[in-house]
């Protein structure tokens, strides 16, 4: 096993006492040079080749975290006549590069990782390789393992009755909030409704006037992701990921922000917020409470002063708007799928199980992974050694929530739902039906 | 071109006197120069820099335009000749309207602070005494930070909350404003870091041509009793013009295609008020993972680059500024 090297080799060259035989010297090495490049343009090197079904692997991660502590190494061990390369691709352009790539002639990867919204668009480009053969003799081999794994990681990549792939890690997006606010205000959690969560802030912003209740994020491209999230808690119909505006509980979310907004429960400024923002807010103790992601819990605890348990805690977010709107809470997961050109897709679903093993679920997690969707690894104890405030609640919270509705137009409807969220947080003084109906309009308009 | 004495000559022929005319010689004639090479020659040794220009350059760029009249039905389904289409449906669009507007201010306001800084330094470092010349080389120091890196940097310089802009301003007891969430505040600071990054190259161009002017004139200026601002105003602004229009060009170019400041400090918000055209052409390629829609745009930037340049040096012409 190694992992892929990139770039050139090392270029020796000797020193020639005549002139001749130091241009001699330079055209044999512009020669080679011609020959390398052209051999390199036409061919790529080995490594890039795939070349399933001859015990090559190469697989590709979009995160050096996804990746298992031992590279792989124990897989080889168990599989001597597989050799498996692996990479991580970390610009979030996978899909192009396979695109680039299958229109190049190149051979892709055997097996890829991404974000689960993004396989509608991998399977509709025909991207990816059927799995349902393999699922079957995983199913059979290793029963044990096969029936930890819970049915929703495969159900997320089911187009037209086949299965496509392994979401087997999600993360989890939870309230952080800060203990000495909440026992200033009087806040107790967990929040039965998105009502009393409002309360909450507005005890929170009577008990520290100067300062802002919730940290929120909504620059373009990062911020939209706690808006989807309630949307669909409080039930908001979605037909693939474009979500319906015009009912009653999107209303509600959208009325609950334009309100936030105009009691300075959220800061105005936060529409050029992204992640680090956000989180600074928090961190700093200028915001009492944050939407943000189970696996940022570890950023939280390293800041000095500012630890678990005495100075944060969480909470989820409710599933009940306590006006009659009530949905599911949801989970954004990650995705391990085949290639169409894995050759041997029994090999390549050997990695699959090896990633699916209870060690290579939580070692990850360790650092910096997100919660897996296995169950003998969920109730493992050392995730309470990484993640401690996963408690039964939390627990049970995440194992039943629902992925993220996706489909290929994600991308553009997020832009839309960015411009909409941006205008809230800027502050609007349109209705919630008025905005809801000028932007489901446009996302009515995308093909 | 000058031409390059070889240091060899056509040799008399029998019976010819020096000076009288050569006998026309039978036989295959030679296509001879000056420089007794082949009138391929020059042709023949460019021929490796042109292929290389061609393969790296060329190509991808004339690739660019041929997708740019293609278009998938579908995500990796095989592309459709469409024509123009790409191009009529982009002019249709408001939002390429809008993001060509941001680009109109985000070129001209990067163009008049670049150029206006660019003199300013360039006539300070000109002027600098020899034991502070080192402030010449630490000026190119931006240049060679990525402008992504510059990007974050100025986004927690202009943080509302915690950026150093605001404490200081608050230090003063004032309310800094909200540089970022306010869409003409975050035009300005797009603009200021997008000339921060570029400014370097601006003053090492017009230090340069600074340096090329001959002191007499300036010296018989100050005699003349022409002030400072007169000599800058009359005498070296002019001469410099080659160099000024060579810097609009350069920023012009550097801003209508820049992507990595707006991409990092503001992502084109808020609500699209950064979204300038490679923004555009960015979330058209990566987002909407439509890509030879972001080909047309990305065309479109081309020619626009090409007509500006035009433009900025037909009127330097007019003015008898180059030639």
């Amino acid at each position: 096993m190694r992992r892929h090297a990139r770039g050139g080799g090392r270029r020796d060259s000797g020193r020639m006492g005549k002139a001749g035989a130091r241009r001699r010297g330079m055209q044999a090495g512009a020669v080679l040079l011609t020959l390398v490049l052209g051999a390199a343009a036409c061919g790529g090197d080995d490594s890039e080749e795939g070349g399933g079904g001859d015990g090559e692997l190469l697989v590709w991660s979009s995160r050096d975290y996804y990746v298992p502590p031992d590279e792989f190494q124990s897989f080889e061990q168990e599989y001597p006549d597989i050799n498996l390369n692996w990479d991580v691709q970390a610009e979030d352009d996978i899909i192009q590069q396979l695109l680039r790539m299958r229109e190049a002639g190149q051979t892709m990867p055997d097996i890829i990782q991404d974000d689960t919204f993004l396989m509608d668009a991998y399977y509709e480009a025909g991207l990816l390789a059927p799995i349902d053969e393999q699922m079957q003799a995983f199913e059979e081999e290793e029963p044990e393992l096969y029936n930890s794994i819970m049915p929703l990681a495969w159900e997320d990549t089911e187009y037209d009755g086949e299965h496509y792939g392994m979401s087997i890690t999600a993360n989890y997006d939870l309230l952080y909030f800060n203990k000495a606010w909440f026992e200033e205000a009087g806040v107790e959690p967990p929040f039965e409704t998105y009502d009393d969560l409002y309360d909450a802030l507005l005890q929170m912003k009577q008990a520290r006037p100067d300062q802002t209740p919730m940290s929120i994020q909504a620059l373009a491209g990062e911020g939209v992701t706690m808006l989807k999230s309630m949307l669909n808690s409080v039930g908001t119909p979605f037909e693939g990921a474009t979500p319906d505006l015009t009912d009653p509980a999107a209303h509600y979310v959208i009325d609950f922000f334009i309100r936030a907004q105009a009691d300075e429960l959220i800061p105005s400024e936060a529409v050029s917020w992204g992640e680090s923002e956000t989180r600074a807010c928090f961190i700093q103790q200028n915001c009492g409470l944050v939407f943000d992601g189970i696996t940022t819990a570890g950023d939280f605890n390293e800041v000095q002063g500012f630890k678990y348990g005495s100075e944060w805690d969480t909470t989820s977010l409710p599933a009940d708007s306590g006006q009659g709107h009530s949905g599911k809470l949801v989970t954004a997961p990650r995705t391990w799928a085949l290639t169409v050109d894995a050759d041997d897709p029994y090999e390549s679903s050997l990695v699959l199980r090896y990633l699916a093993e209870t060690e290579n679920l939580i070692e990850p997690l360790a650092n910096g992974s997100v919660p897996m969707r296995q169950t003998e690894a969920l109730d493992d104890p050392r995730i309470q050694e990484i993640i401690p405030f996963f408690d039964e609640n939390l627990k049970e919270d995440y194992l039943s929530a629902e992925s993220m509705p996706a489909a290929p137009n994600t991308g553009e409807v997020e832009e839309i739902l960015e411009q909409l969220w941006g205008e809230i947080v800027q502050g609007t003084d349109a209705s919630p039906e008025e905005l809801a109906n000028k932007y489901q309009e446009q996302l009515d308009a995308l093909e | 071109m000058s031409v390059v004495n070889s240091g060899t000559r056509p040799s008399l022929s029998p019976g010819q006197r020096p000076g009288s005319p050569r006998k026309r010689q039978r036989g295959p004639r030679l296509d001879i120069t000056l420089a007794g090479q082949s009138k391929l020659a020059p042709y023949l040794f460019s021929a490796p820099a042109i292929v290389t220009v061609s393969l790296l350059l060329a190509y991808p760029v004339l690739y660019g335009l041929y997708n740019s009249l293609f278009r998938a039905p579908s995500l990796g389904a095989p592309e459709e000749f469409v024509g123009l289409e790409n191009y009529s449906d982009m002019f249709a669009d408001p939002a390429f309207w809008h993001a060509l507007v941001r680009s109109a201010v985000f070129v001209f306001g990067c163009l008049i602070l670049g150029l206006i800084l660019g003199l300013f330094f360039a006539f300070a470092l000109n002027r600098v005494i020899r034991q502070l010349r080192f402030l010449r080389a630490i000026t190119i120091a931006p240049y060679i930070i990525s402008n992504v890196a510059a990007a974050v940097m100025f986004r927690l310089v202009f943080n509302s909350d915690f950026g150093l802009l605001n404490r200081t301003i608050e230090f003063f007891g004032f309310d800094g404003p909200g540089w970022l969430s306010n869409g003409t505040l975050a035009m300005v600071v797009v603009i200021f870091c997008q000339v921060w990054t570029d400014l370097p190259l601006t003053i090492l161009l017009l230090l340069a041509g600074l340096q090329t002017i001959d002191t007499s004139y300036l010296d018989a200026a100050r005699v003349d009793g022409a002030t400072g601002w007169k000599r800058a105003w009359h005498l070296s602004i002019p001469l410099i013009s080659p160099q000024i229009v060579i810097s609009t060009v350069w920023l012009s170019y550097s801003t209508l295609t820049g992507l990595g400041v707006v991409l990092a400090l503001t992502g084109g918000g808020p609500l699209k008020a950064t979204q300038t055209l490679p923004m555009e052409m960015y979330s058209t390629a990566f987002t909407d993972l439509e890509m030879n829609e972001a080909l047309a745009i990305a065309s479109f930037i081309l020619i626009l680059n090409a007509l500006l340049t035009l433009v900025y040096v037909t009127v330097a012409r007019r003015y008898g500024t180059v030639e």
